[in-house]
């Protein structure tokens, strides 16, 4: 009986370490459908991907805190919402993490790499996975459970949001829309054939555009998978557009920049920011000027109209990173484990701070304070000095 | 020492102390010996992503490289759009003389070895050899490795897996080479000779060349052709999919999206596009000229007549596995008369340690001297051999020279004019008088200087370099230098590769062999051309601000080097086809000059200034400190075995060097405790440091060893289980002095406190244990697959081993080992052994042998005695060389040299009593073996033996029985 009792009692253990664990395993939010104004639901802000939000974060800025997340993150961005940040890394998990005070508020496992940025529609958080066989997963932030999966080929690209659609990209090429509430495919376009790697943009119309490897970017829409029109941009694209006003901007693998008509497709301009082995991030637009990075340690404001070098400035390592424009600041991510804050009157560097790895995922905004996702597996909130976190 | 604690520090000393993958048999090994000529007075230079270890002689090119290193991580930074984590450690020697001394590496360097990136410490090691761009591309080539790894390592610690896995060498090389430059000279004749000879290697097979100057090249293309098609993102792409399969075969197709056989092909394809459409204008050498000696490899060939009307051709060349040089001799056709034959042989003295088979060309004087150049110790030297007397002159070796190149013979034959480097980095020519002894540089710079020939007049030398316009793209061009008044002179200009000039017999022209790049950036190939000089006369003097006519001579579909213009007309080359170095004529060398295959002018007056180094702005200067020796951790290991006599066991090792890996540290901890009571009692510890920095070589330790303990040689143990307990604490110390590259004299010793127990024979004994022994190491064999092929080695000893406190221990030890491989002819050799090992005294231990690689036919060990005598006599030969085997499940299964063997082992071991028989040991009789065998090497480290035959005893009157043994390890 003795031996009997401490069983149940070791068994009774042991069932509460497991509740325990899993309970850690899950992202249970309070109240994830209501967003509030400034808050990012896909990487760079919104659909469109600009990264630029109207306050000012100035330097100099302090570390609120740093939350270990198990794994490094790929290019896709974090999410914020109701005052947590979900953080996607590359081993196949979400991390929900508090951004008043940098706790762990839960985390959810889909098992295999995420690239991409997740998406967050009301209460349902989209993930795609750059392995495995059910790629794209939806995940209920208030109930904490799986709704439904999709069995598609490895994603790369991050999804996008046009409406109630969800637009996927595979890395094969081939594009679905999906419906947000329960993951039934609403149309299929088999792709050109080439890899799609560059994150998905989409207008407030719904129209999402896609960019290859080709360097042909496709306007869809997104409602049906009609293609509206398509442009070869003669360079490779990677990294995901910028939509903003009508205007398509396509960051390239070979130092070139477009400026696209999103109605038309037509090449409004394109400037040449380096050579042949230069890579462009995605860019930001602010009032007039585009702020474009570049992997050979440039930052330029280029004038919107024209394309134009207005300024140049001159950093020590590559920009890994989209930059991320907060009043009359744009902030940076580089190779050289710098954020580094510019000016936008002139590209004057003001402010630097190392970080703990290279940054190469989209800065996010909250507050007053910038979220950085750096390797090796760590996110970072930096505030401005004088504030405080809860803010 | 206890033999098997003198086991275990001696495997740590031989790591670091035997340089060669020898074989530590009975605890001691053979091994050449790489020595430490040079005393390095290392100093560090930081730049901002660098840390630059030089000495103080190549100051100058350590900053040059400093430069290159930071402009290389710049624009590899952009194009991996990835950043370096960590300082990288880069370690710059002047020569490659220096760089075959450093310890970063164990292993022996060869000439060819432009410098190497290792994992451990991440350290890059690159040596300089007097050119610039060289130095340059070598560079980034390194750092091409250093970002591919690390931006690997972070692809596979991004998602959580393990870096347990590397790229194909073809893909790690081929990146490395296409992304440090473009392609250059020696790539198009590689490419193409392996085309028109239906050479090339397919993709799917492409690893039974790993580790190959084709594999390479072929690499490299293989990266540009998916560049050219799929984009460069894509050869990142292949390095961030790494994680998605082990087989980086999958990994391609996943990217790429099509079938790896699908790339293969279109690979081919494109090649065959590029190059065979001019395969019909192209002759091939071997169809157009004669051979003199083909078959190996032979390249720099000279010409002589002898007083008595025969001709003759010298060459350094590579037949049997040992460089040396060579002479053929031809009749009036050029036809070779016979055979050729060894003049001198290399490789396996001290005198002609190492001939540089690709760099150096060798001269004959019009009185019959033969000059060429060998290492030889520290340095190179330029030998003299007379060809008439047959007789070997003193060698010439130069104070401050560390590396010297292609002698050339005045006409008077008192003068040698040759390219040198010296200790700063830079390669200059010299004259030396060989009458005054005297010494002058004819040149003082930082271009690289080489290829000079003295013309016959003796008023020139002429000369290549890159001191022009195009030096700065890698270009090449023929100088003239006027021995009067030292003035230098273009011959030719433009962004070309020209090489090797020779004289015609009167002076009036110059043979050289040159590659054009055209506007694409793509190298004709190298081929003959000449340079007649107008008027043709031989007083005339080359002005300058003339055009010369540049005359095409051939066009090959290889590549042709090192031209000699005969007096009997002819034209005698080095000719690479079929991927073979092949000597070869042409007649007619006039008449080929006088009409051309093609023509080019170039304007002299177009010549531009040569280019300049980079050099840093003023009160720019980096930070130089001495270097400070620092330990740094190389492995942390744990180690558990399960054995069925001892048990269970368990340990760890953890092992650090120092940045230069001239300094090691050891730190061994086990435990064989059978009981937890016996935990303290078993025990086990050493720490070892061993020295490596200079050229006498030591290490020194302390080490205890406790608890249960199988020792088959101790006189004391049980014949049948001997088992017992002994405590042992002590300390060594152990000194290797080389003598030569194949000899090296060994002194150890040891004092340790031993206390034996064995309890089933009443045996218990202490003893304060001082032990010294001498040992003679010879070892010049050549290695090849499954072990030596040729050369012999051998190992001689004498020691003594005494308990100073109470003298219950007391004897000496003496033992020979020789090892004769006699190569009989190409890949067949007859091995010979011959071995006497003795221990006489008070608890004198005992040798041990049988088993696979000694005596074949008895189990591991079971032959036991005080002393023993043994002889072995192997015959060896191939049965298949290189067969290659793909395995669907374990991928592509590398085998190679299947060989055979008829053997005979004989041996005797005794205690006392010669034929005083014990037979639980096999002592007291003569034992043998006869029998066949089979090697087998896989994946080029472990060879595997199998071996059938008949044992004997009583001295081979009676035939015990057949046996089959089947175990790995190479041969003897």
């Amino acid at each position: 009986m003795g031996f009997l009792t401490s069983s149940i009692r070791i068994a009774a253990s042991a069932i509460a370490l497991a509740a325990i664990v899993s309970a850690c395993q899950v992202i249970r939010l309070p109240d994830p459908a209501r967003a509030r104004p400034g808050e990012w639901s896909v990487a760079g802000s919104g659909p469109g991907r600009n990264g630029v939000v109207e306050r000012e974060i100035a330097p100099p800025l302090r570390r609120a805190w740093r939350y270990s997340a198990t794994a490094a993150f790929g290019p896709g961005g974090a999410v914020v919402l109701d005052g947590f940040v979900l953080a996607a890394n590359r081993k196949g998990e979400v991390h929900a993490v508090r951004i008043d005070n940098g706790r762990k508020a839960g985390m959810a496992n889909f098992r295999q790499p995420i690239e991409g940025n997740p998406v967050v529609s009301g209460s349902t958080l989209l993930v795609t996975t750059a392995w495995g066989t059910r790629t794209v997963q939806a995940y209920d932030l208030a109930k904490g459970e799986r709704r439904w999966s999709l069995k598609a080929p490895p994603v790369d690209a991050g999804p996008v949001l046009a409406g109630p659609m969800l637009v996927v990209a595979a890395a094969d090429g081939s594009l679905r829309g999906l419906h947000v509430e329960d993951g039934r495919i609403a149309w299929t376009d088999e792709g050109l054939g080439t890899p799609v790697t560059a994150g998905l943009t989409a207008g407030p119309d719904g129209t999402v555009f896609v960019a290859d490897e080709r360097g042909i970017v496709r306007a869809i829409r997104g409602s049906d998978g009609v293609e509206r029109w398509r442009r070869t941009v003669g360079a490779p694209v990677y990294e995901a557009t910028t939509w903003i006003d009508g205007e398509l901007y396509v960051p390239t693998s070979r130092g070139l920049l477009l400026r696209l008509d999103a109605a038309t497709g037509r090449i409004a301009w394109q400037a040449r920011l380096g050579g042949e082995t230069v890579k462009l991030p995605p860019v930001a637009v602010a009032g007039d000027l585009v702020v474009a990075g570049t992997t050979d340690g440039s930052v330029f404001g280029l004038d919107r109209s024209t394309g134009a070098v207005r300024w140049e400035a001159r950093l020590e390592d590559g920009v890994s990173t989209q930059p991320l424009v907060a009043g009359r600041i744009a902030w940076v991510g580089t190779l050289g484990r710098d954020l580094v804050a510019l000016s936008l009157d002139g590209g004057e560097e003001l402010w630097s701070v190392e970080l703990p790895g290279r940054s190469k995922s989209t800065l996010a905004a909250h507050g007053d304070g910038i979220l950085v996702l750096s390797e090796p597996r760590d996110v970072l909130y930096f505030v401005a000095e004088e504030n405080d976190a809860r803010d | 020492m206890h033999r098997i604690l003198r086991g275990l520090v001696l495997s740590a000393a031989f790591a670091v102390l035997a340089p060669t993958p020898a074989i530590a048999q009975y605890g001691y090994h053979f091994g050449r010996n790489k020595i430490q000529y040079d005393d390095f007075d290392w100093r560090v230079l930081e730049t901002e992503h660098f840390d630059i270890y030089y000495y103080p002689e190549m100051a100058d090119l350590a900053q040059q490289g400093a430069h290159f290193a930071e402009e290389a991580y710049a624009e590899l930074q952009n194009r991996f759009a990835f950043a370096l984590n960590q300082r990288v450690p880069l370690i710059f020697y002047s020569s490659n003389l220096h760089f075959k001394q450093t310890n970063v590496t164990p292993g022996f360097i060869p000439d060819g070895v432009g410098g190497f990136f290792e994992f451990l410490k991440g350290r890059v090691v690159i040596p300089a050899n007097g050119n610039i761009q060289r130095f340059r591309r070598v560079i980034r080539h390194e750092l091409v490795h250093v970002f591919t790894y690390n931006r690997l390592v972070r692809a596979l610690r991004d998602r959580r897996v393990p870096v347990d896995r590397l790229f194909p060498l073809w893909f790690t090389e081929g990146l490395a080479e296409y992304w440090s430059g473009g392609q250059d000279h020696q790539h198009e004749m590689v490419i193409r000779d392996a085309l028109v000879s239906n050479r090339l290697v397919p993709m799917e097979s492409i690893e039974a060349i790993s580790g190959t100057f084709v594999m390479y090249k072929q690499g490299e293309s293989i990266c540009r052709y998916i560049a050219e098609h799929w984009g460069e993102e894509k050869l990142l792409a292949l390095i961030d999919s790494a994680w998605k399969h082990r087989d980086f075969r999958k990994v391609i197709e996943s990217e790429l999206g099509i079938p790896f056989a699908e790339l293969a092909r279109g690979w081919e394809d494109w090649l065959r596009a590029r190059y065979l459409p001019d395969v019909a204008a192209v002759q091939s050498a071997s169809l157009e000229s004669r051979a003199v000696s083909a078959g190996g490899f032979s390249s720099k060939p000279a010409f002589y007549r002898y007083r008595d009307g025969r001709r003759a051709v010298f060459f350094v060349g590579n037949r049997d596995g040992f460089s040396n040089l060579y002479e053929v001799e031809i009749d009036s056709t050029y036809r070779p008369v016979d055979k050729a034959r060894i003049v001198l042989e290399g490789e396996r003295s001290i005198r002609y340690e190492a001939f540089h088979l690709f760099e150096s060309r060798i001269s004959v004087s019009r009185d019959g001297r033969i000059a060429f150049v060998t290492q030889s110790g520290a340095r190179d030297v330029i030998h003299v051999f007379d060809l008439e007397a047959r007789e070997e002159r003193p060698m010439l070796a130069f104070e401050g020279l560390v590396a010297v190149y292609s002698p050339t013979w005045s006409p008077d034959g008192e003068r040698l004019a040759f390219t040198a480097i010296d200790e700063s980095g830079y390669s200059d020519l010299f004259v030396f008088d060989l009458e005054s002894r005297s010494l002058t540089p004819l040149t003082h710079d930082a271009y690289d200087d080489q290829d000079p020939a003295w013309s016959p007049d003796g008023r020139h030398i002429s000369f290549v370099s890159d001191r022009t316009a195009d030096g700065a793209k890698g270009a090449y061009n023929l100088f003239l230098y006027a021995v009067g008044d030292g003035t230098i002179r273009h011959v030719t200009t433009g962004d070309r590769m020209d090489f090797a000039p020779a004289w015609s017999p009167d002076g009036s022209a110059l043979l050289f062999t040159s590659a054009v790049r055209d506007t694409t950036g793509t190298f004709s190939a190298q081929d003959l051309w000449a340079v007649r000089f107008e008027p043709p006369d031989s007083t005339a003097e080359p002005s300058p601000g003339l055009a010369n006519e540049l005359r095409r001579l051939s066009r090959f579909t290889g590549a042709s080097y090192d031209p000699v213009w005969t007096p009997d007309d002819r034209i005698v080359f080095t000719s690479f086809e079929g991927f073979s170095f092949s000597i070869r004529s042409l007649d007619s060398a006039r008449a080929r000059v006088d009409r051309p295959l093609e023509r080019d002018i170039v304007d002299l007056t177009r010549v531009g200034r040569p280019w300049e180094w980079p050099r840093r702005a003023a009160g720019t200067e980096l930070k130089r400190t001495p270097y400070e020796k620092r330990f740094q951790l190389d492995l942390a290991q744990g180690l558990v075995s399960q054995n069925p006599v001892i048990g269970t066991t368990g340990g760890a090792v953890i092992g650090f060097s120092d940045m230069l890996g001239d300094d090691y540290l050891y730190l061994t901890l086990f435990n064989t405790a059978q009981t937890q009571r016996e935990l303290l009692r078993s025990l086990s510890f050493q720490a070892v440091r061993f020295h490596l920095g200079r050229r006498t070589r030591y290490g020194y330790g302390i080490f205890r060893y406790g608890g249960l303990r199988y020792d088959i040689t101790d006189p004391d143990a049980p014949a049948g289980f001997p088992a017992f307990y002994e405590d042992v604490y002590g300390a060594m110390g152990i000194v290797s002095h080389p003598v030569s590259k194949f000899r090296r004299v060994e002194l150890e010793t040891s004092l340790s406190w031993s206390s034996k127990e064995i309890s089933t024979r009443g045996v218990d004994r202490d003893a304060l244990l001082l032990s010294n022994g001498i040992s003679l190491v010879h070892d010049n064999a050549l290695y090849w697959y499954n072990g030596p092929i040729a050369g012999w080695r051998a190992r001689l000893m004498a020691a003594y081993t005494t308990d100073v406190r109470y003298s219950n221990v007391s004897y000496y030890s003496l033992m020979a080992d020789v090892r004769h491989y006699w190569r009989i002819a190409g890949p067949v050799t007859l091995a010979s052994w011959g071995m006497v090992r003795l221990n006489e005294g008070r608890e004198a231990r005992l040798w041990v042998m049988g088993g696979s690689w000694d005596l074949r036919g008895f189990r591991l060990f079971s032959v036991r005695g005080q002393k023993m005598w043994f002889t072995s006599h192997e015959l060896r030969f191939p049965l298949l060389e290189n067969p290659g085997v793909s395995v669907p499940l374990l991928g592509s299964l590398g085998v190679a040299a299947l060989r055979g063997a008829l053997f005979f082992d004989a041996a005797h071991a005794w205690n006392d009593a010669y034929s005083d028989k014990r037979s639980e040991i096999n002592s007291g009789e003569t034992l043998g073996a006869v029998g066949y065998g089979v090697r087998l090497n896989l994946f080029g480290g472990l060879v595997l033996r199998w071996d059938r035959g008949w044992r004997f005893r009583d001295g081979f009157t009676r035939h015990d029985k057949w046996f089959r043994q089947f175990f790995f390890g190479w041969d003897f």
